[in-house]
């Protein structure tokens, strides 16, 4: 299933349910003041997943390689690399599944707060100046990504304020909501944890790389498509919350419907069906790779050896709609020349 | 005769933009310099980030590049320089391995002044070994060093979290940041403001300074330690961009150090699309014949746009234009070429607000972020621009408020031979000086930059619009001689060589000759 269908079919499962019950409690009441009152949580929730639904539609597929070059050169990279080193790149790839949902997933009533504490702490480091993979100090964040995080931290910071005081408090720890948000602006300590669960599953699924092979490229291609899963898969999540936020600004709302959405195994479904999406584009060009890998042998080398052999061309980018002339367009078949990027057009 | 190159790839910048291009010229300068001076060994070192923040360094196969560019194989340099910081060519060395590396050769090539900075495992004791008193060095300084300092407090004081921070402060460091944007650069009296400034957040013992100081110590660091790179380039050789630059580092340099550089040389910075643009006509004429077919039957005006999404490159104003244009039932087209446009942006929800207003125009992106750049196979921006100028009714425009150097002005200028609209500050004021820029086509305010565009409109649409009016070709030609990699290279290795000369008492010619009686 696509996406953008998933996420409106939940959200739709979810607000009818929930505007079923609200009626239903109408029904048990002849008081006008709380009919209204039901009426207007109704609205206050049709509005939050409203917006999450118009995200989900307005963004299509983030991971299409069709239109993404970058995306299409990684995974061509990637391929590659695990070919030369004769290792099958679904296997290699599956371990990204499997870490996340054993070290994240698996913990349902944690995974909320994992997620929220992982992408506000990436806006913390790029609010100040340091990458958040390296963790080092780089002059060169734009004053949009700061921008872009600093109304990351504004949103997630109240989400994540009730997140973890539900979390605390519902364990019986006592804690309140204004010593959490305190520590949010300083130490963040109350959320460390949480942040190094998601980043500790990153180092494991790296780890469990480095047992398979040792090859630094490929453990690199490897790296830097998980980078881009990753990345697409907070930036949706970061997007629908800031949808729901500017629709209706109330944190406290907005946790429950995430809540009820994580223990509907929406966040573990989301990633899956991002996951999937780029699984079958590898299981496509694997194929196509091989094939060109085979021919860039020098005679007399076989298949799977893995020295000296000659830098693989990345798959070119699919047909973008324009076409070269003949001659052209077969040394582009050819692996000579580079299918060039068409424009992203925006018209009346 | 050991010469040693330290290429910074940390960051997707100017910088590494710039070593890429010069590694052609140091590919040029072995194949001069081999046969002058005997057993020469040129080694290349390379800095890039690791996956868990620290700095990894890195020893490149300088033969196997060689080898590569004796087969002519430009592209596949730059593609490992480009996309893999060499990787496929070089093995990881330790830092000792490149602190000895660097401590011994008998001549050495920095390409940034940066290169320390920011960088843990470099001391400071370190940096004084490399750049020592024997001034056996040549650093490349590509922007101003005051600058540097005051967009990192501006950031600051704009996205940072400070508390206690006094309006005082903030009101100095907008005056100045909006000095800069305004003149270009800073004064004599603005560097010294910037610097007891400077002195008072990093040093004085108060509420903000001590929040500074605690929240932002890696900017103290750092500034420590580009001030002691800065005093320590006073023995070698520095080299610049543009006038600006070196005027403005030279200025800098003898406030806070109180010395002067011994060696300053201005010279044009080596551009690797000029060694592609020579070397891969053919398939840079199927990009041109791409573009042609996809925008030859849109007569609409085109104006491009190429720079990052900020204020300071002056996308506002181009924006404005563009809705000014499209007011007037001008029909035109805008196309963006940046790192990173992309759909969340203001600016691409303001676009979208116009064409939707309007009901005309039409906007084309080619954006890093988008996933459709045309830099990442620079081949593609070659062939795309030369399309662009055979179209003839293609305006550029560069609306930025600060500029060194201006690349992809440049870009714009050699491959598209297109007309420039460009506003008249730093860099490109002196590119105009030089005859390079048209006289014609510079602006200061917004109105002219509306002006300047109607202008040229107005000649494109009755048929009178000649760009040879706008381009002084023996100039543009110049230029190309200039920023060829393998000219730079040409420049470069004399300048070693007379280092060398001048202070190994090495009587190289006759070295030379004694050898060639032996053969």
């Amino acid at each position: 299933m696509a996406l953008a269908e998933y996420i409106n079919q939940t959200l739709d499962g979810l607000l009818n349910g929930y505007v079923n019950e609200i009626n239903r409690l109408k029904g048990l009441t002849t008081d006008d003041f709380v009919k209204k009152s039901l009426d207007g949580y109704i609205k206050t929730y049709s509005e939050i997943m409203g917006a999450m639904k118009k995200v989900s539609q307005q963004s299509g597929e983030p991971l299409d390689p069709k239109v993404n070059q970058d995306l299409w050169n990684t995974l061509g990279n990637f391929i590659s690399k695990a070919l030369k080193d004769n290792d099958n790149p679904s296997q290699l790839y599956g371990k990204i599944l499997d870490v996340y949902n054993q070290e994240i997933f698996s913990r349902r009533d944690e995974v909320n707060v994992i997620l929220l504490s992982k992408i506000y702490m990436d806006a913390f480091y790029v609010s100040r100046n340091i990458n958040p993979i390296t963790k080092q100090y780089d002059r060169n964040i734009s004053r949009e990504d700061k921008e872009e995080a600093a109304k990351t931290i504004f949103i997630v910071k109240g989400l994540l304020g009730e997140a973890l005081y539900k979390y605390w408090s519902s364990r019986g720890k006592k804690i309140t909501k204004e010593e959490i948000m305190l520590d949010l602006e300083n130490q963040a300590k109350y959320l460390a944890p949480f942040y190094g669960i998601w980043e500790g599953a990153r180092g494991k699924i790296e780890n469990e790389i480095g047992v398979l092979t040792l090859d630094n490229e490929l453990k690199e291609a490897f790296n830097y498509l998980l980078l881009k899963l990753e990345n697409s898969y907070l930036s949706f999540i970061k997007g629908l919350m800031a949808a729901a936020y500017n629709a209706r600004p109330a944190p406290e709302h907005i946790i429950n419907v995430i809540e009820y959405l994580s223990g509907k195994d929406f966040l573990k479904n989301v990633l899956n069906e991002m996951y999937n999406g780029i699984g079958n584009y590898i299981n496509q060009l694997q194929p196509q790779i091989a094939q060109e890998l085979q021919q860039n042998q020098p005679a007399g080398q076989q298949q799977g050896q893995q020295v000296n052999q000659p830098n693989v061309q990345q798959p070119s980018q699919p047909p973008a709609g324009q076409q070269l002339a003949p001659q052209q367009q077969q040394a582009l078949q050819g692996g000579q020349f580079r299918q060039p990027p068409g424009p992203i057009k925006m018209s009346p | 005769m050991k010469i040693a190159i330290l290429a910074d790839h940390r960051w997707n910048s100017g910088a590494k933009t710039y070593t890429t291009s010069a590694t052609l010229s140091f590919l040029k300068i072995y194949e001069l310099l081999k046969s002058r001076l005997k057993d020469l060994e040129i080694k290349l070192y390379v800095t890039t980030f690791n996956g868990s923040g620290g700095v990894d360094y890195h020893e490149v196969d300088f033969n196997e590049l060689y080898k590569l560019y004796k087969e002519g194989k430009i592209k596949e340099i730059l593609e490992l320089a480009i996309e893999q910081n060499y990787h496929d060519k070089s093995r990881k060395i330790g830092l000792d391995d490149l602190l000895t590396g660097l401590y011994g050769p008998d001549f050495k090539f920095i390409s940034g002044a940066g290169f320390g900075v920011f960088d843990n495992n470099i001391t400071r004791e370190n940096l004084d070994k490399i750049l020592s008193e024997k001034g056996n060095f040549v650093v490349m300084v590509h922007s101003d060093f005051d600058g540097n300092l005051l967009t990192d407090l501006w950031n600051i004081i704009n996205y940072g979290e400070l508390r206690n921070i006094k309006d005082k402060s903030k009101r100095k460091i907008k005056e100045l940041f909006e000095k800069r944007i305004y003149k270009g650069y800073l004064d004599d009296e603005d560097q010294k403001e910037l610097i007891n400034l400077a002195k008072y957040l990093f040093f004085v013992d108060n509420e903000e300074a001590r929040e500074l100081r605690e929240k932002y110590g890696w900017l103290i660091e750092a500034v420590e330690k580009e001030l002691n790179i800065l005093d320590k380039l006073k023995y070698g050789i520095v080299m610049f961009p543009t006038n600006v630059v070196r005027d403005s580092n030279e200025r800098y340099a003898e406030k806070v150090t109180g010395s002067k550089f011994r060696k300053a040389i201005v010279l044009d910075e080596p551009m690797f699309m000029i060694s592609l643009w020579k070397n891969y006509k053919d398939e840079i004429k199927a990009y041109k014949d791409y573009y042609l077919n996809l925008y030859k039957d849109d007569n609409r005006i085109k104006l491009i746009y190429n720079g990052r999404i900020h204020p300071e490159k002056g996308i506002n104003d181009v924006i404005n234009l563009y809705e000014d244009l499209l007011k007037e039932c001008k029909d035109a087209m805008l196309i963006i070429i940046s790192p990173n446009m992309d759909e969340k942006s203001e600016e691409y929800e303001k676009l979208k607000e116009i064409i939707n207003k309007y009901k005309r125009g039409e906007v084309h992106i080619y954006s890093e972020q988008m996933g459709n750049s045309l830099y990442l196979y620079p081949l593609h921006l070659i062939g795309f621009l030369e399309s662009m100028g055979e179209l003839k009714n293609t305006i550029y425009i560069n609306a930025a408020y600060i500029e060194s150097y201006g690349l992809a002005t440049l870009e714009a200028l050699i491959f598209g031979k297109l007309p420039i609209i460009y506003r008249d500050i730093s860099g490109l004021r002196e590119l105009k000086e030089r005859g390079i820029l048209s006289n014609e086509l510079s602006f200061k305010k917004y109105e002219d930059l509306y002006n300047l565009v109607k202008k040229v409109i107005g000649e494109i649409e009755s048929g009178k619009f000649d760009v040879n009016k706008y381009i002084n070709e023996e100039k543009r030609k110049e230029l190309i001689e200039s920023t060829d990699p393998e000219k730079v290279g040409e420049i470069y290795a004399e300048i070693i060589y007379n280092y060398i000369k001048e202070n190994y008492n090495v009587n190289l010619e006759n070295q030379k000759a004694q050898e060639d009686n032996v053969n």
